[in-house]
């Protein structure tokens, strides 16, 4: 499969199973063994420097726990993920921080992901401290951040609950950035805006990925939008990939029979014969 | 015109007007916050406390809703205008049993006595929806059934009383894709099978354009334009619904998006005269935000709330 660009992120036979741990009286009164859900199921998985690789799949198809098994969020149950030669959950002390400043995540749900106690200073305050900015350099940096995802200085002092929802997931891709993160995974980002801002969103990150030379994985069930947004599309059911291809190819010439249906299933505008 | 009862005066729907033919499948679309659950209930006479209808009126089949005594309401709401709601989940009640719910519907309109009658209409009324094992579902919980099929469920609960009128307010937008195409095709069955007419609201243009007869396009609290699905869609007259279109990503179209600018006003926000969309709006006149601006027929039942219109006996084309 042609990669554009070196790898930045590898991984390899990746799992993950979770197991659902009932208190003991459940335990003891329906007699039930613990139940165990695999999430990812042997994942293997590329993506080069500067690519958008979108990841497509229904609810509990385990998008969102392959995205933050690769930034290191949840430990691997098998195999392994290397970002930009580092291996992930081998890091230890100043290592992990740096990895940890690589990589980054970006949530669905920006009423959720910003603490609400913190005014937009301070929750890119705590970013930049990561990097080691002194204070007095802080709000200079966070000016440039905020101008850079089309906010600006008068949002310095403002609350979180003050922004409108595409404003919130603009702050949540600075302080994103402001670690100086080279991969980003974008967990849905834009499931939780309306139509005429998600195009907006899509746009800014477009733009930062060509200003910033980012890395994507941009998870989505929404094919249509992976469609405006990859390079390549993988798709995801029950734990594993079960296509992965260029996304002109995915998407116009599916090869598995759960793909044709997903793509099947999404509305379309008919054409303009009608 | 929907507004707080008291307080300070916000519009929230302003001169509001649409119709729903027999037996027609009408789209709802706008973005969040343009009044589209409040227009669905206030045809009900559901409307939050604090707010209230201070102009208009709501017929149904000649009869006048808006004022109806409450006992007149009773009797119309499930029985000839039913409602589902988008999270089916919140809808149920989790501590009875889903032939409970579906039947509480035959019993409140007496539309079957007995307890055998009940459970054979329910039954019947799973089936049509489309659910496995309809004998087995009467006596789950609501927790037992996927998404998919609890909202099979509560559109056999909005079907029981038989009504004419079937509002949905975004009754996929919390399913997958997949169910979500199930759930459409069975509400066109109903549609076409029981003749009744439904209300879609959507903010998802593609769907609605592939499911509707109609569609109306609302922003701010208001209609923006009206028209059949393929006048709104190959030949969108108002700056809005052209916005809307161009920034929609549509598969296999790999075209760039064109997002509108700007942001959605909140109602205080919206200017007393002129358009709600100006401050966004790429083709903007001077008299748009000083004159009051009516729905110009663009053609033949397309409509736009847009100077353009007028002063083009042509519809805008859709931006190069």
């Amino acid at each position: 499969m042609s990669v554009r660009g070196p790898a930045l992120v590898v991984a390899e036979g990746i799992a993950r199973t979770y197991r659902e741990d009932p208190s003991r009286l459940t335990r003891v009164l329906l007699r039930t063994p613990p139940r165990q859900v695999t999430a990812v199921a042997g994942v293997d998985l590329t993506i080069g420097t500067g690519e958008t690789l979108g990841l497509v799949g229904e609810s509990g198809s385990g998008k969102t726990t392959l995205g933050r098994l690769l930034v290191g969020l949840e430990p691997l149950d098998a195999g392994r993920v290397i970002v930009d030669g580092l291996e992930v959950g081998r890091l230890r002390g100043r290592e992990r921080r740096r990895f940890r400043r690589r990589c980054q995540i970006v949530f669905q749900n920006p009423y959720a992901s910003l603490n609400p106690r913190y005014s937009v200073r301070q929750l890119l305050g705590v970013a930049l401290r990561l990097r080691g900015l002194r204070r007095s350099e802080q709000t200079e940096h966070a000016v440039r951040l905020l101008e850079r995802v089309g906010l600006s200085r008068r949002h310095l002092d403002a609350y979180p609950r003050l922004l409108s929802g595409g404003q919130r997931q603009r702050l949540a891709l600075a302080r994103a950035l402001a670690t100086g993160a080279r991969f980003l995974v974008l967990d849905e980002p834009t499931s939780a805006l309306d139509v005429s801002i998600q195009a907006q969103i899509l746009e800014l990150l477009v733009w930062l990925r060509r200003e910033e030379g980012l890395t994507y994985l941009f998870i989505s069930h929404n094919i249509a939008v992976v469609e405006a947004i990859s390079d390549r599309v993988a798709v995801m059911r029950a734990g594993r990939i079960v296509e992965c291809g260029p996304t002109d190819q995915v998407v116009r010439d599916p090869q598995h029979p759960y793909t044709q249906a997903l793509l099947r299933a999404v509305p379309r505008v008919p054409s303009a014969s009608c | 015109m929907v507004g707080p009862a008291g307080g300070r005066p916000v519009l929230l729907l302003r001169s509001l007007s649409f119709v729903v033919e027999p037996g027609e499948i009408l789209g709802l679309i706008g973005e969040s916050g343009c009044g589209k659950s409040l227009t669905l209930l206030s045809v009900l006479g559901l409307l939050p406390r604090g707010l209230a209808v201070q102009a208009g009126s709501v017929r149904l089949d000649g009869m006048e809703l808006i004022g109806a005594p409450q006992r007149a309401m009773a009797a119309i709401r499930g029985r000839r205008v039913a409602i589902i709601f988008q999270d089916p989940q919140n809808c149920l009640n989790p501590s009875f049993t889903i032939g409970r719910q579906v039947g509480e519907a035959l019993c409140i309109h007496k539309l079957a006595r007995g307890r055998r009658a009940v459970r054979d209409r329910v039954v019947e009324l799973l089936t049509e929806v489309g659910l496995p094992d309809p004998e087995g579902c009467m006596d789950r919980f609501p927790h037992q059934l996927s998404g998919g099929m609890q909202q099979r469920a509560l559109i056999a609960t909005a079907l029981a009383a038989g009504p004419q009128l079937l509002l949905a307010d975004e009754p996929t937008t919390a399913l997958d894709v997949s169910v979500q195409a199930q759930i459409m095709e069975l509400l066109r069955d109903v549609n076409r099978q029981r003749g009744c007419s439904i209300v879609l609201v959507t903010h998802d243009l593609a769907l609605a354009s592939q499911f509707c007869d109609r569609i109306a396009v609302m922003y701010a609290g208001q209609i923006v334009e009206e028209g059949s699905v393929a006048n709104i869609v190959h030949r969108p007259a108002h700056p809005y619904t052209q916005g809307l279109l161009a920034c929609l990503p549509m598969l296999g179209r790999r075209q760039q998006l064109r997002p509108i600018p700007g942001e959605i006003p909140t109602p205080d926000e919206v200017l007393a005269v002129g358009c709600a969309f100006a401050p966004r709006c790429r083709h903007r006149l001077q008299e748009c935000t000083s004159a009051h601006i009516e729905l110009h027929e663009a053609t033949d039942g397309h409509r736009a709330r847009c100077l353009l219109v007028r002063h083009s006996p042509q519809p805008v084309g859709p931006p190069t």
